[in-house]
This record gives structure tokens, sequence and C-alpha cells, in this order.
């Protein structure tokens, strides 16, 4: 209670409230536009916080997160166009409610349902956290490495379509951290004699081309789609029996989000997903989904908003991210001075207990401005996507000059924008390789550290009880990831053989 | 480009990685130097190409669309060529321009006016408001 009302005191300063709503005003107005996602829109204004102190840049960062989340279910349910991958699950009926004439109803649903899972996102997210930094306050880089290996592996085998792509991807961002002087032995690697390269790569030059540049480039043939009916705020308020339908699966969903949210791999998406199929399943009328079911986009928002909060538990408590959103946020804290980790809480409440308030702040604000701005948001999606995509290569490439004053940065975004368009077209998903490009550094300097206490012997990884957990249970998720498939293939060929 | 393409291209960087990594041991304590961690991922990367190009998995890929490929890129060299050079005005109406031409439609009067107008507020924002050091005209 002491902690939160320091918190809470922290938060209320007017510059952390100046920031708590711009980032939620910007990440909700960038979230809107059809194909620029959560990741796309931390990115672009990660420069704005350069000249912030690090709380109240974090607050901002962190309002423009859930802001974006938010936003991208606008698109979803007017277009048809999901601003986020997690949003692509409220398409599934909140389109059809649009097409019924029942766009508002949607719209406000999902926004009391995001203000719900949110809520429940931060309460577990308040309460768990300092018990798992109590826990993580006795891990060594044994602990810290295993489940660095974890992450990764979860990531591959969980984080999409195919494990094999997720896995070459987080090795390849692994590769492209250890570019720079490694500071252990001052060997230069990767540098082909650059001074630029002496100090690697900057993580957010790298994060705009990935998810900015590219998804403009993979977005440009949207810019035709128009909304077609405008939205008053009588036609937004649901019925009572909108009301009862949308009771549980709201509480559901959150529970699931909570669930999913600190799962490395898993995060907002796999949560949306799970509690849209799990309403499904509980539904006495099952056939209503895809058709403009209620429930259909109340789990799926609450289920999503609540896992955005919990994602922060590992990223704050432990300082590992579960999501390539989350290793942003972590560069972000980086670039401020401020190492996330069990220490940070113990030693800088006041900057862990000010963001968990601002949470609170901006959930509140996600639910007192969206609904009187829903209108505001839908004249955005109505101005032509070819004023606003050459607006945003521009901001993007100011963004990534701001840092060093430098061009060398645009000319890192410009470069990672085309490897991560190409990557797309071929399937393979940029989100891994962010991941593997922000933890593999943490994880060579656990794996010598680790190494110089076990006095090189390897069965030093095997001496603690959650690495050894961490271990196995990355290995049996890898060898099913990768050699289930095949496996799989191979039974059915020798079956056709037989038959 | 083919999916076989990219895990061969992958490969082939992957096993560059991996020659080059072999120059940078230097020996260090406990058996751990600055070329374990990139030998390790680069290995990795060979190897795990190697079985994407034996065993393929059915996911979806689609061709490359040069027309926004192209406008984008040349929208972000145009900026790196020109923010130095003339200035951020100058380079933001240059980039606008490039991107803009990357979809089809052609109304390219009202673009510029807009393209104008945003040019004047991002360098209000980013050089007036944030304090980034360079000129709206080079030379004004």
């Amino acid at each position: 209670m002491e902690n939160l009302l320091l918190g809470l005191s922290t938060a209320m300063m007017i510059e952390n409230l100046i920031a708590c709503f711009a980032g939620v005003f910007l990440g909700t107005a960038i979230g809107v536009i059809p194909g620029i996602g959560a990741m796309a829109a931390i990115s672009l204004l990660l420069p704005l916080t350069f000249a912030l102190d690090p709380l109240t840049g974090i607050v901002m960062l962190a309002g423009v997160y859930y802001g974006a989340e938010y936003g991208g279910s606008t698109a979803s349910i007017l277009l048809n166009l999901p601003g986020t991958p997690s949003n692509a699950i409220t398409c599934i009926d909140g389109y059809p409610m649009a097409q019924q004439g029942r766009a508002g109803v949607a719209l406000f649903v999902t926004t009391i349902a995001s203000f719900v899972g949110g809520s429940i996102g931060i309460l577990v997210l308040s309460n768990l956290t300092p018990l798992i930094v109590d826990v993580a306050l006795a891990f060594g880089p044994a602990e810290y490495f295993a489940l660095i290996v974890l992450c990764f592996v979860a990531v591959s085998a969980i984080g999409g379509a195919d494990p094999k792509k997720n896995f070459a991807m987080i090795l390849l961002g692994g590769l492209i951290g250890t570019i720079g002087i490694d500071i252990y032995d001052g060997v230069e690697r990767y540098t082909f004699g650059s001074a630029h390269l002496l100090d690697g790569l900057s993580l957010v030059p790298v994060a705009m081309g990935l998810f900015g540049v590219s998804e403009i480039i993979l977005s440009v043939k949207t810019a035709g789609a128009k909304v077609r009916q405008s939205i008053s705020f009588r036609s937004m308020i649901p019925s009572r029996s909108d009301w009862r339908r949308i009771f549980w699966p709201m509480l559901r969903g959150s529970a699931a989000g909570c669930l999913f949210g600190p799962l490395p791999g898993t995060g907002p998406s796999v949560a949306a997903l799970f509690s849209y199929a799990n309403e499904k399943k509980l539904s006495r009328q099952p056939e209503r989904f895809g058709k403009g079911a209620i429930e259909g986009v109340a789990s799926p928002e609450a289920s999503n908003n609540a896992a955005v909060q919990t994602a922060f538990i590992p990223t704050l408590a432990l300082g590992i991210p579960g999501t390539p959103t989350m290793a942003i946020m972590i560069g972000a804290l980086m670039i401020h001075g401020v190492v996330p980790g069990p220490l940070m809480i113990e030693n800088e409440p006041r900057l862990f207990w000010g963001l968990v308030a601002s949470f609170w702040i901006g959930n509140l604000l996600l639910l007192v401005l969206n609904i009187p701005l829903i209108g505001l948001w839908v004249s955005l999606l109505n101005i032509p996507y070819r004023y606003l995509y050459p607006s945003i290569v521009v901001l993007i490439c100011v963004g990534s000059y701001s840092i060093a004053n430098s061009v060398q940065d645009i000319v890192v975004v410009l470069l990672f924008g085309l490897i991560g368009y190409v990557l797309r077209r071929q399937g393979f998903m940029p989100a891994p390789l962010l991941i593997g490009f922000v933890l593999c550094p943490m994880l060579e300097e656990n794996l010598r550290r680790a190494m110089l206490m076990g006095r090189g012997d390897i069965s030093y990884f095997f001496s603690s009880t959650i690495s050894v957990v961490a271990l196995a249970i990355s290995i049996l998720l890898l060898a099913s990831a990768l050699f289930g498939p095949l496996l799989k293939s191979v039974l059915i060929r020798r079956r056709r053989v037989s038959s | 480009m083919t999916r076989n393409a990219t895990w061969l291209l992958l490969g082939i960087c992957g096993a560059a990685a991996f020659f080059m990594a072999l120059g940078y041991q230097a020996g260090g304590g406990s058996g751990i130097d600055s070329a374990t961690v990139p030998l390790i991922l680069s290995g990795g990367i060979v190897l795990i190409s190697l079985l994407g190009l034996t065993f393929k998995q059915d996911t979806e890929t689609s061709g490359i669309e040069l027309r926004p490929l192209l406008a984008i890129s040349a929208a972000v060299l145009l900026f790196i060529l020109s923010v130095e050079r003339f200035g951020l005005i100058p380079a933001t109406l240059a980039s606008m321009v490039a991107a803009y031409l990357g979809q089809s439609e052609r109304r390219i009067a009202p673009f510029l006016v807009y393209a104008l107008i945003f040019a004047f507020a991002v360098w209000s924002l980013f050089s007036m408001g944030l304090g980034l050091p360079v000129k709206a005209i080079r030379g004004f």
C-alpha cells in the first residue's frame, strides 16, 4: 500500500500526467492507422522521449503501447484491417458487427473490455512482481542463462507458424547483436573496419527498420480503404442483453490475458486467440461466432489488454522481455540509463511503482478519452493513407537521425527495413530477430560469468533447480518444435507406403 | 525469391559469419572467448538452414512488390542524401514525394501543399521544439 501511494504521488506529477496523456493519445492515433502496430508506434516515438526524465519517458512509451493496442481494434472493426496481430482476432466478429450497423456498440465494448482487462492485468502485475523479485534476487548467472535460453526456445516454438524460421531469426538477431567490440577481450567482431560499428548497432534504428519501414512497404497497397458509416454516441450504447453477454467473457478473457502475458513467446496475440477459442467452445450457440457475436469482441480485447500489462512482469522483475515489444521497452529503459531487473525495484521503487500507478492512470485515460473521441479516430481513418504513409516515413527518418545526429543510423533503418520486408514476404517473422538482438548480449554475459564462477565446469549450469527446470523445458520444447513436424511427416509417408 | 533461395542465402551468411568468427579466438578464461557465442550462433544458422532446405513446411510466402519497395527505399535514401546537404525541409519534401509515388493515385499538386505544411511542422517540432541541430534550408 505504501509503495502504491509512492507510485501514485510520482505518477500524479504534472509532467508524468502529461506524458501519460500524450503517450495514450499518440499511441491510439498511430494504432488506428492500419498496418502500423504497437512496435512501430513505440519505435517511432522513442526518440521523442530522449529529452525526458527516465520515468516520464517510460510512462509515455507504456501509454503508447497500450494506446496502440487499443487503437488497433478501431481499424479491425471498421475496415477489417487489424492494426496489431492481436487485433486480428477482433476482426472476426467486430467487422461483421460493423456490417450489421453495430460498429458503435463494438467500439464501445472494445473500450470497456480493454479497461477491464487492463485493470485486472495491473492488479496482477502490482501483486505478483514483488513476489517474483524476492525469488529473482537469489538468481545467479546460471539461472539467468537458463531463463534466456527458455525465452529463446519459447519464442521459436510458440511464437509463429514455423519454429525453424523463428529459431533461425533468433540466431540471426543474436549474431547481429554481437557486432562491435567485445567488452571482455577487446576483440572487434563483424565491424568490417567501420568506426560506426565499434559500439554495435543501436536498438532504435534496427526496430524502426524491421517494424516501421517494412510495415509501410507492406501496407502501401491498403491506401484505398475507407470507413462507410458515421458513429454517434447513442449508437454506441450496448443493450441490456449485450451487457449480460459480455460480462463473463470479459472476466474470462482477462484471466487468460494474465496467464499468457508473462509467458515468453506468447503475449497479447496468443492470449487473444486462446480467449476467442475458449468463448466459442463455452458458448451455447457457437454458430454465432464469426457472424458478429459480441462476446467474440469483448473476450479477446480484455485478454489482449490484460496480457499487455502482465507482459511487464518478467520485463521489470527479471529484465527478460518475453515479447518483441517488451524488448523495445527494455532497450528504452537502458537508453534512459535504467537497467531493468530485481535490483531496479529494490533500488528505484519510485520508478517501478510510479510506472505501475501510471498504468492505472493511462487505463483510465483510455476509457475517458476514447469514448468521446471515437468519432475523431473514425475521421482519422478517413484521411487518405497515401498522405499518411509518406509522413510516417519522414518521421522514421527524422527520429532515427535525432538519436546521434548522424545519417548512419538512417542507413541502418533502410537496411533493416529491406531485410524485414524480404523476410516477411518469405514467411519469416522479424519479431524473434529483435528478441535475439536484445537478449543475446545478456545471454553471452551470463554465460561468461557462469563459466567463470563454475571455473569452466559445465555442470555449474545444473547446480540449481531453477536452471535445471528451465533448461529441461527448453530442450523438450525445442525437440518437439523442430522434430515433431518431421516425425509426423515421416509417419504419414510410412502409412501411405504401407497402405 | 523462392523459399529455398532464402534458406540458402541465410546458410551462406551463417557460414561466412562462422569463418569470420574463427579469427576472433583470444583465449579468454574458462574456455569462453570472443569467438564462442558467434561460433555457436552462426553454426546454428548453418544447421537450421540445412534443415530448412531439407524439410519444407507449408507456410505462406509471397513475392516482392517492387513499386512500394523502390519508392520507400528511394524516400529513405533521398532523406539520407539531402538532410545534411540541403536541410530538413528540402529533405522532407523530397522524401515524401518519393514515398507518394509508391501508390497508383496521381494527384500530386494537393499532396505537394500537404508535404510543404508537414515539412514545416516537422522542422518546428524537431529543430525548434526538441533542439535537433539541423537547418530548415541550408544557406538560409
